[in-house]
């Protein structure tokens, strides 16, 4: 298989404050030594309840959380980078190549912003466009996520929550990333518009080739849109494996509990 | 006779000279002891609904409401203020979906189910050791020392508890949940589930609940109400409905929930076109 991103013995902890003055207080470890693998063109699930440290996993990949150990490959052909390692400034570009959707999407997008000017920033960023070519790649990404390409100069309340969450993955995607991390994209909204936006993810990563880390609390989205998956509790990733296996026969307690919540009728 | 009656309650809302019907004329009833269930998109009129009976809807003009909602032969639409004050909290009691936003921040979890018990039960004396019961009953562990939390040390489903602490510590006879476990995760979502068929058994009260997810109804609401575009387009036993639905609208709503051993099969969504030309060639009144 051909490895996008490797993570070894991850580690993320936060000082707590306790005892006089705030000193003398020990760590949390929200990400306790989490090692896997992705490969180049899968989805793959990682489930776990609040708390658990799956957002701060993902978080510490694209380094939006610090990273205390353990480390991020990166993998081009052989190549193959650190990124716990990288200063700020040699991050930069694979900034670019990992991008985030985020959960909500009513905080995640700026509501003094036109849609238009949402997706040129990281445009702008990353490419030297002309107006007229921003405008036309802007029109492309509205029609690749499922929007009208006219409502472009709408702001983000004039959205429903679903086509708020469509806006939040054409502006991950604007920079052609490789590998995006979906953080809850689905958990602020409707059952019937949750489908739409895993159909849309899963179109996207067969269309665009693309690699992704898929977080969730719902065992059963999980399962609909991942090939395998990941669950964890207390930091650290109790049991993974295929994604039908592991719902069919899961071995952890902590699996069964999760399988056991997802309503049955 | 039924506790709770709603005839042709019509809900508007108007703004920039626009008018919009969010509500075109729903009608149900709601009996002692009995839980039902309204499920619906975003929009589809089912939380307004539940905040016009007990009249939580703006009053500054720009929303009008319609029709009769008769709780105990009274309709609350004709009610003073006196009597609203007696009936919000009192008899009607509301859950809402993000508890850390239907707390106030300032004051501890204990003063605020305090002050309800205090308003709607002045024949309590010990209000202290009436609002600890009522943290046990919600499954709060040490909940003497709970009393003094604050919002913001309890998680999101322990804030949720306390919401369902504070709506019963009045004893209502009717409970309101708009989507309670709707911001919470799928683990906990179940055990406020527990949590509300335990206390429906124990009290006797009865219950509406407003949610999206046909999922979570199932043992918990005898009866459902689906609610889309401002109408009940099916109503029936939750059993009935779940296995056997007749409605394209209620069909597509059942089919489009994720379900486990479905892995890599793409999820159905909602094709309203489809629903509109189905719901037209059965018959469907529009």
């Amino acid at each position: 298989m051909d490895t996008l991103i490797k993570v070894e013995n991850l580690r993320v902890s936060y000082p707590v404050a306790g005892g006089l003055f705030g000193r003398g207080g020990g760590v949390v470890n929200a990400v306790d030594g989490v090692s896997f693998e992705i490969s180049r063109g899968e989805i793959v699930g990682l489930v776990g309840e609040s708390g658990s440290g799956k957002t701060t996993t993902g978080r510490a990949i694209i380094r939006l959380a610090p990273v205390s150990g353990g480390s991020v490959f990166y993998f081009n052909g052989k190549d193959k980078t650190d990124l716990a390692a990288l200063s700020k400034r040699e991050f930069f570009p694979f900034r670019k190549k990992i991008q985030m959707v985020f959960q909500d999407p009513f905080n995640s997008l700026d509501p003094r912003m036109t849609v238009f000017k949402i997706l040129c920033e990281p445009l702008d960023i990353y490419f030297k466009l002309d107006k007229k070519a921003k405008l036309k790649r802007a029109e492309e990404l509205m029609e690749l996520v499922g929007l009208e390409p006219s409502h472009l100069f709408r702001f983000p309340h004039e959205f429903s929550g679903g086509q708020r969450q469509r806006i939040g993955i054409a502006r991950a995607l604007a920079v052609e990333p490789e590998f995006i991390i979906c953080d809850e994209p689905v958990s602020a909204l409707d059952v019937s518009v949750q489908a739409q936006i895993i159909n849309l993810i899963s179109d996207l990563r067969s269309k665009l080739n693309l690699t992704c880390l898929f977080i969730a609390h719902d065992i059963a989205v999980v399962e609909h849109i991942s090939s395998r998956m990941m669950v964890m509790t207390e930091g650290k990733i109790v049991e993974s494996g295929v994604s039908s296996e592991l719902c069919s026969n899961p071995r952890h307690p902590y699996t069964r509990r999760l399988i056991d919540a997802v309503p049955k009728f | 006779m039924s506790m709770l009656s709603v005839e042709n309650l019509k809900i508007s809302f108007k703004s920039g000279g626009r008018v919009t019907e969010a509500v075109k004329g729903v009608s149900f009833h709601v009996d002692k002891g009995e839980s039902v269930a309204i499920v619906g998109e975003s929009g589809s009129g089912k939380s307004v609904t539940a905040m016009s009976l007990a009249r939580l809807l703006p009053r500054d003009g720009s929303c009008e409401v319609s029709g009769r909602a008769l709780f105990d032969s009274e309709d609350i639409f004709q009610m003073n203020p006196k009597e609203l004050r007696a009936l919000r909290g009192g008899k009607i009691a509301y859950v809402f979906q993000e508890p850390s936003t239907s707390l106030n921040p300032v004051f501890s979890v204990g003063e605020q189910i305090a002050e309800a018990v205090r308003l709607h039960r002045p024949e309590v004396k010990d209000v202290r050791a009436c609002v600890v019961e009522a943290l046990e009953e919600v499954g709060i562990r040490r909940a003497a020392e709970r009393y003094s939390a604050y919002p913001h040390e309890l998680s999101g489903g322990m804030q949720q508890r306390v919401m369902i602490a504070m709506a019963l510590s009045c004893r209502p006879r009717l409970l309101v949940a708009d989507e309670p476990t709707t911001a919470l995760d799928v683990t906990i979502q179940k055990q406020i589930i527990d949590l509300l068929r335990e206390i429906l058994k124990n009290r006797g009260m009865s219950m509406i609940l407003i949610t999206h997810n046909f999922g979570i109804i199932r043992g918990l609401c005898s009866r459902v109400l689906v609610m889309f575009r401002g109408r009940i387009v099916e109503s029936g036993p939750t059993e009935e409905i779940l296995y056997n639905p007749k409605h394209p609208y209620t069909k597509a709503l059942i089919a489009c929930i994720p379900r486990l051993g479905r892995s890599g099969e793409r999820l159905v969504s909602i094709d309203y076109e489809k629903i509109d030309r189905e719901a037209r060639e059965l018959g469907y009144a529009y």
